[in-house]
């Protein structure tokens, strides 16, 4: 469940990432100071966080790769943060939540107003990529993806519209 | 379904715990949310593979970077002259088609239904862990490690030669009046498509084979919805 005390945080963050779309983390002393943001070309950071073949949380999951219009993304995002989806929810689409994790911990993710919920359990020293796709009935004209994670955790993601999910042959 | 997954339940029965309505005219204790709450709509379970994939067989984990047994693998290939053209001995996989992700449930699907006359929450939980690795047609001239990195490589995707869907995954999410929710925890795989062959010292070819993969691409659930 989402901290009471996150909201407020939360709202001011959501401001400024509907111009930024930059990530608003728990760490920070204010909303002003993310302790991330999906502008990772700018963070100098050493390359610690790839597995395997590539994965990593240093880069947004590739869903445009997947023929997916991504929305909105974010890496290297670390405590709680807010990132609008811009348009909202659309009535008739399949909504695809791509994270990659890092832990340990968990990060618990929110799909306000809609009641999409759910949690990553994010391994140490290891970048899980998830994938959660949702058809959507009813649209709304603003929606939000809300995470809130544990300490260590550390996360990339993009969300988008999929155009041709899985069940669709 | 001819594709026998590497899957290793951890529970033996369902998938899913159904947390807030019962099944079928069960009794609704759910907490009633507005009407108008964005809802899933999907009417069908995803696929595992394509149905016409009848040639696709699972690769275990330790075969990953296994060379594979290829005819003439050790000496000049077929028709090698003396004198002839001399070729350095190649192994060839050429990335030539890209898919679409496919699901593969680990467990059945589980439903809830909500039979009350408000949108209610459904929360699902995965009851079950299982692995799933590659599957493959026969043929291919290269490592599987190999193939997966020309695969990452020409359509700019990471992909894994196993992923695992971990038991006590949890999904929220809101199920409409008198609707059905249907929820399946998996593994995404990449469908794609290359050519293999291989080019002997003689500089002759082997046949060209049409190798068709999936691939772990993702963890994750998967909602539709029926009525």
């Amino acid at each position: 469940m989402p901290h009471t005390g996150a909201s407020l945080r939360g709202a001011i963050c959501a401001l400024t990432a509907a111009m930024a779309v930059t990530g608003c983390g728990s760490h920070g002393s204010s909303a002003t100071a993310p302790s991330s943001s999906s502008a990772a070309a700018s963070a100098p950071s050493p390359k610690a966080t790839t597995q395997g073949h590539g994965l990593s949380v240093a880069t947004a999951p590739k869903l445009a790769s997947d023929g997916i219009t991504v929305l909105t993304s974010g890496t290297r995002v670390t405590g709680s943060a807010i990132y609008p989806i811009p348009g909202g929810m659309k009535a008739g689409k399949t909504l695809a939540i791509a994270i990659n994790c890092q832990g340990p911990g968990r990060l618990r993710v929110q799909v306000p107003p809609t009641g999409i919920s759910f949690p990553l359990l994010c391994e140490k020293g290891k970048v899980l990529p998830t994938m959660n796709e949702i058809h959507i009935s009813k649209g709304r004209a603003t929606a939000s993806l809300q995470f809130a994670a544990e300490q260590e955790v550390k996360w990339s993601f993009a969300v988008g519209w999929d155009p041709d999910p899985p069940e669709q042959h | 379904m001819n594709v026998h997954l590497d899957v290793k339940r951890a529970a033996a029965t369902t998938t899913a715990a159904l947390l807030v309505l019962g099944l079928g005219g069960g009794v609704a204790s759910a907490d009633d949310i507005p009407a108008d709450t964005s809802v899933v709509v999907n009417t069908e379970p995803p696929r595992a593979t394509e149905p016409a994939d009848t040639d696709v067989v699972d690769v275990p984990a330790s075969q990953v970077n296994a060379e594979p047994d290829i005819p003439g693998n050790g000496d000049s290939g077929p028709g090698n002259h003396p004198g002839g053209q001399i070729c350095d001995r190649t192994a060839v996989y050429t990335p030539t088609a890209k898919g679409k992700d496919y699901h593969v449930g680990i467990g059945a699907p589980n439903a809830n239904h909500n039979g009350t006359s408000h949108t209610a929450r459904s929360s699902f939980t995965a009851e079950a862990s299982g692995t799933v690795g590659i599957s493959i047609s026969a043929g291919l001239s290269i490592t599987i490690e190999a193939m997966i990195g020309k695969i990452e490589q020409k359509y700019n995707v990471d992909l894994s030669a196993s992923l695992t869907a971990k038991l006590g995954n949890n999904f929220q999410v809101d199920t409409p009046a008198h609707k059905t929710t249907h929820a399946t925890y998996g593994v995404y795989r990449l469908r794609s498509q290359g050519t293999s062959y291989v080019i002997y010292s003689n500089c002759q070819t082997s046949a060209k084979k049409t190798i068709t993969s999936y691939t772990p691409h993702y963890v994750g659930w998967y909602m539709w919805e029926t009525n």
